[in-house]
């Protein structure tokens, strides 16, 4: 039965190139630039802001977005891998979210200001955010997939959480070049809740589009 | 065993001795070492590759599928081994990467041939009063044939002569409960037959 397909096989065994690091970094940091091309063409560059506190809460934000974009991408690199040495790296991207965006989201709202909870709230902004974020991930979830296509992941439930988790962070990273929201509760509960959705909807559609 | 000068490709048994021995690096190792010399271009260890493989799929697929059905997936496994060998990294472990491809293959597999649709039974099947009722009501009397007697007398009562449930409990003798319990599994098990039936044709 199989002999013919075995001897077609081997008859087409031409020399390969190897899926490795540098495709991977070359898709993905590819990405980010298409995903911050996209939101400074389409939103602009924000100012800077005008206040000290301005400024921190400007700098967490992006130290915050780019932390769990990078630790996914590493995790996304690795999943792309055979073997099961990293049980568990999505708990720890997770983990990361929780420290970096809602552990400072439940401290603000019970220790700040009574006035600032209207920023929680924002719906037009919201949407407005909500949407960019979504642009700037779309290149990233990209390239991550195509990665993924061209990788040996094993662990395709794991895989499609850390690409959802990964390219949403990276698309939350490029859209801190124009966010001018300097809230921690705007941006804590609405940046959260904008990758967790992504990695949600990433968790749904990958495993249809990995295909041997 | 598949000798190629110094690979000796031993193929995975099911057992958890031979589990825990493919687990030893030299095994992997030789595994790996063919695949990989096959990404190089050498068609020699591509084809002990292959064929080793091939046996350890056939085996992964003896217990999860018919026959033919083993074959063409093992057949679909060897093929995306394949297209996709360019993605494999050796620096890390082969045989996950195989097995995890032959389970999407069979979780496949599964949803496409598990796409069954399942047809109520209406409450006019077998009457006498419509006009294709012959033949059908003749085929029905015979899978009736297949139940218990008081289930079969449920069923006929009930959803064939259109009795109600008080009724064929009068009778039959079988309090109305029982009429209840016997025409659900009486359908039950018909449906199953009919169902065995279709999947041997």
């Amino acid at each position: 039965m199989s002999n013919d397909l075995l001897d077609k096989l081997v008859a087409d065994a031409a020399p390969v190139r190897r899926a490795n690091a540098v495709l991977f970094a070359a898709l993905f940091s590819g990405g980010i630039a298409i995903a911050a091309a996209s939101i400074l063409i389409f939103y602009g560059l924000r100012d800077l802001p005008a206040t000290t506190f301005g400024v921190s809460v400007m700098i967490w934000k992006a130290f915050a977005s780019v932390a769990v974009a990078a630790t996914g991408a590493v995790l996304v690199y690795r999943l792309g891998k055979p073997g099961r040495g990293v049980r568990g790296g999505t708990d720890k991207v997770f983990a990361l979210i929780a420290l970096l965006f809602a552990a400072p989201l439940v401290i603000a709202f019970f220790a700040g200001p009574e006035s600032h909870k209207e920023w929680l709230f924002n719906g037009a902004w919201v949407l407005d955010c909500m949407r960019g974020i979504g642009m700037a991930t779309v290149p990233v979830w990209t390239a991550s997939v195509i990665w993924m296509r061209k990788a040996a992941p094993t662990d395709i439930a794991q895989a499609s959480w850390a690409v959802g988790l990964a390219s949403a962070a990276s698309g939350t990273s490029a859209f801190v070049l124009y966010c001018p929201f300097d809230s921690v509760l705007y941006v804590g509960l609405w940046y959260m809740a904008t990758i967790l959705g992504i990695a949600c909807v990433s968790r749904f559609i990958l495993p249809g589009v990995i295909r041997w | 065993m598949i000798d190629i000068g110094l690979l000796s490709l031993g193929p995975m048994r099911g057992s958890l001795r031979n589990r825990r021995e493919s687990r030893l690096p030299r095994s992997l190792s030789d595994w790996e070492s063919a695949f990989v010399a096959g990404q190089d271009g050498d068609r020699h260890a591509y084809r002990a590759f292959l064929e080793a493989a091939e046996a350890h799929l056939k085996r992964f697929f003896a217990r999860k599928a018919p026959p033919a059905d083993a074959a063409d997936l093992v057949q679909d496994v060897l093929i995306a081994l394949h297209t996709k060998r360019a993605s494999y990294d050796p620096a890390y472990p082969l045989m996950p990467w195989v097995n995890t491809i032959a389970k999407y293959k069979w979780i496949d597999w599964l949803r496409k041939t598990h796409r069954v649709t399942h047809v109520e039974l209406d409450d006019t099947y077998g009457d006498p009063g419509t006009p294709q009722q012959p033949a059908a009501g003749h085929a029905v009397g015979m899978l009736l044939n297949n139940l218990p007697r008081r289930q079969a007398e449920a069923i006929r009562l009930v959803k064939l002569q259109g009795m109600t449930i008080a009724e064929a409990s009068a009778v039959s003798g079988q309090s109305e409960s029982l009429v209840k319990v016997n025409i659900h599994r009486g359908l039950k098990k018909l449906s199953a037959f009919v169902y065995d039936e279709g999947e041997a044709i």
